[in-house]
């Protein structure tokens, strides 16, 4: 396979990237650090209904330009901002204002844990060179617990079988986890809504927040780790780049490997999946989403750069919501056992601002608990 | 004169079979012979069958005890295809497999057995199975099976098991039993933590048994739930069921804390054109949240009331782009388009909760 060789996609990995992944999958761009990726420019996201930006935003002229921010985030976040500050046609101002939010950890959603996230999302509006509405979102490492986010009784999981299920069940677990969130509150409380729903397989209300088109960005510094065994030897950082708007999503997703060599394999890999994924979209194309989905997937491009993989996808924004629908799992609940035994269930319970503690309740006082502020699962660090 | 007809038959395994008849009726000696023979053959082929199925059963029998656990639920898995009291005895002893994967297999497969005694209790006695996939496969299954008699163990999986896999298909069950009795529970199943179990089994087990005039005083229990998506969806159910009546309890769900609860009580109010309630959505369009102004703006529309177009017009200024988009959208429903939605903007794309309506089974 030649260096720069186009490869079709394996759409698989929307697929695998579930629910929100479907999302990133539709949409997906990364380039990595320290490297000049040749990716085609973006063409500029017509803004259907361009609204006067409601909360301050912040100039990007200086859009290509390669100086680091110069804001210093905590050592947390250090492989994160570099993998974004890498990422081609991200502003260093986009970085920068990144790093100063996370440097306020008092303004977050919640506590923020003490280890790096395993994956940073970031979301902004653009709009006439100026970036507003800035959102941060950090995942972290599932503590324990085995949630089986696709459905066990789906076509999904019976077509890709145990290892690609247990990959996408382990990123899809990973969504499940505590979310942190850094930014504007009345942003910040929009996008937890819509972001919960689209994990839960209600892409609504995230639709609803495209009529001004999103960008998103999304990086994972170990990103290998979550995939199946083929790739995570050879796999290391993954970054998706997405624009949303109302009627498409589209974007590329790149996974980041250490030499040509593992590019090259990792793109037959993928390239591989292609067929696999086109063979699911065909069992659902008597449904609705079908079809479309197969030809999205069917359009859609691998490339290998260098040590880098680059898959591109466009996928109708109406396909992905109904989609979404179809494959998603039992989520949304707490999974019993694990700390607690198997006839109770683990929430964290919050005693007060700063304290809060690992019980076991039965099934039926977990909506309680939840309601009041609790969260699935044990706490941070102690059992009950 | 007499013809003699002859025929050679590899069924009858001996001579050439042959029949004196008068010449003019050799036809019905050929109907009768035609008969008799193909009796015979069938009697041969469903021999041949038996002995077929008696070594298929004995290969699967043995490879139930294969150490290979993949090809002991295989083995389940055929079994289930021969459709025998044989096959289904052996599907029993899989109930009791070390392997949690076997048991659940063979409790999911055993819904194509008859609803024998024996065949209920072994699948109650899993039902306190440690795997939940076990518990829930055999949930499923005797709800399918096992009618009335088994609902207690089915509302008591429903409301009480720890695993949310297991309620969802023991409250999905519930559909299938059919006994209006059950209703409180799959009422009280909407509260559930768990959205797959609130928003789609119990969505299709109350679909299964309700009628206005039971459905409706169950709801107006839960309108005041701990979880507001269980509120939310109490306010979808009541336009879906409701009527004028429920007018009040949909103008209520306009002042819930819950921004999404708003929301649906505005498309609610709009779904049953209660037009009297134009009033109480005025202050919904002005809500600080932007899914409860556009909610309201699209349950305005749905109302279909001319005197809408005033309340609507301002939000055409709206800070959010969705709020303005909506608006535009039922602006034009009500008959006034000055203002045009971005190009292909609809709003009914936006407004579908819930996930998983009943009327939608190809996404179950």
């Amino acid at each position: 396979m030649n260096k720069t060789s186009n490869i079709q996609l394996a759409g698989t990995l929307c697929r695998r990237l579930g629910s929100i992944g479907l999302s990133l999958l539709a949409a997906i761009s990364l380039s990595m650090r320290c490297r000049a990726a040749a990716l085609a420019p973006v063409s500029p996201t017509p803004m259907p209904n361009a609204v006067v930006a409601p909360s301050p935003a912040t100039s990007i002229s200086s859009a290509h330009s390669t100086k680091p921010a110069s804001t210093i985030a905590p050592a947390n976040y250090t492989e994160c901002l570099t993998l974004l500050q890498g990422t081609d046609r991200i502003s260093p101002v986009l970085v920068e204002a990144v790093a100063q939010l996370l440097n306020h950890p008092e303004n977050a959603s919640q506590a923020v844990p003490q280890r790096p996230p395993s994956l940073l999302a970031v979301t902004w509006r653009e709009n006439a060179g100026q970036v507003r509405d800035i959102v941060v979102q950090a995942y972290y490492e599932p503590l324990g617990g085995d949630v089986s986010t696709l459905n066990a009784d789906g076509y999904v999981r019976a077509r890709l079988g145990g290892e690609l299920s247990s990959s996408a069940n382990q990123l899809l677990g990973l969504m499940y986890e505590q979310v942190v969130y850094f930014g504007p509150k009345n942003q910040v409380a929009l996008e937890q809504r819509a972001f919960q729903a689209a994990i839960n397989g209600d892409m609504t209300l995230l639709r609803e927040q495209t009529v001004d088109p999103l960008r998103l960005l999304v990086v994972m510094p170990h990103g290998g780790t979550f995939l199946p065994s083929s790739l995570r030897s050879r796999v290391r950082g993954m970054v998706l780049n997405a624009t949303l708007d109302f009627g498409t999503w589209s974007g590329q997703i790149g996974m980041v490997t250490s030499d040509g060599e593992s590019a090259e394999q990792v793109g037959t890999i993928v390239s591989a999946w292609r067929d696999m994924a086109v063979s699911l979209a065909d069992t659902f194309a008597s449904y609705s989403s079908g079809k479309q989905l197969r030809d999205a997937l069917q359009a859609s491009t691998v490339q290998v750069v260098a040590n880098r993989v680059l898959a591109s996808a466009s996928v109708d924004s109406r396909t992905i919501v109904r989609a979404s629908k179809e494959i998603t799992g039992h989520g949304g609940g707490c999974p019993p056992g694990g700390v607690c035994s198997k006839d109770t269930v683990a929430v964290c319970h919050k005693i007060n601002s700063t304290r809060e503690e690992t019980v076991c309740v039965a099934p039926t006082a977990v909506a309680a608990h939840l309601a009041a502020g609790d969260h699935c699962g044990p706490c941070e660090g102690n059992g009950p | 004169m007499l013809v003699e007809v002859s025929f050679q038959s590899g069924l009858l395994r001996g001579e050439p079979l042959i029949l004196k008849t008068p010449w003019y009726r050799p036809v019905p000696a050929v109907v009768i012979w035609f008969l008799c023979g193909a009796s015979l053959g069938v009697l041969h082929i469903a021999a041949a069958e038996t002995d077929s199925s008696k070594q298929e059963l004995g290969r699967l029998a043995a490879w139930l005890q294969s150490p290979d656990e993949g090809e002991r639920e295989d083995a389940i898995r055929e079994l289930a295809n021969l459709h025998t009291p044989e096959a289904f005895s052996l599907m029993l002893r899989g109930l009791q497999d070390t392997n949690a994967a076997v048991r659940a297999s063979a409790a999911w497969s055993l819904v194509l057995a008859p609803a024998g005694t024996d065949t209920i209790n072994a699948l109650r006695n899993v039902l306190a199975d440690d795997n939940d996939r076990v518990r829930a496969s055999a949930i499923w299954t005797l709800a399918h099976i096992g009618g009335k008699a088994v609902l207690p163990d089915v509302v008591r999986l429903a409301t009480n098991d720890a695993s949310g896999i297991v309620r969802f298909r023991a409250v999905w069950g519930l559909a299938f039993i059919h006994d209006k009795s059950a209703l409180p529970v799959a009422i009280h199943a909407l509260g559930d933590y768990n959205n797959s179990v609130r928003e789609r089994s119990a969505l299709l087990a109350i679909d299964s048994m309700a009628d206005k005039s039971s459905v409706i005083p169950l709801l107006l229990t839960q309108r005041a739930h701990v979880l507001p998506a269980t509120r939310r969806i109490v306010m979808y159910l009541l336009a879906k069921y409701g009527d004028a009546s429920v007018v009040p309890a949909l103008t209520d769900g306009l002042k819930d804390p819950d921004a999404l609860v708003r929301g649906e009580a505005a498309i609610s109010l709009g779904k049953l054109h209660a037009r009297k309630a134009l009033g109480a959505l005025q202050p919904a369009l002005q809500d600080p949240d932007d899914h409860v102004r556009g909610s309201a703006a699209y349950g305005v529309g749905l109302m279909g009331d001319p005197a809408g177009v005033a309340l609507l017009r301002p939000l055409l200024k709206d800070d959010s782009a969705f709020v303005r988009a909506v608006a535009a959208d039922s602006l034009q429903t009500l008959g006034d388009r000055t203002a045009q939605p971005p190009e292909g903007f609809k709003s009914s794309e936006l407004f579908t909760f819930p996930i998983f309506s009943p009327e939608q089974k190809d996404l179950y």
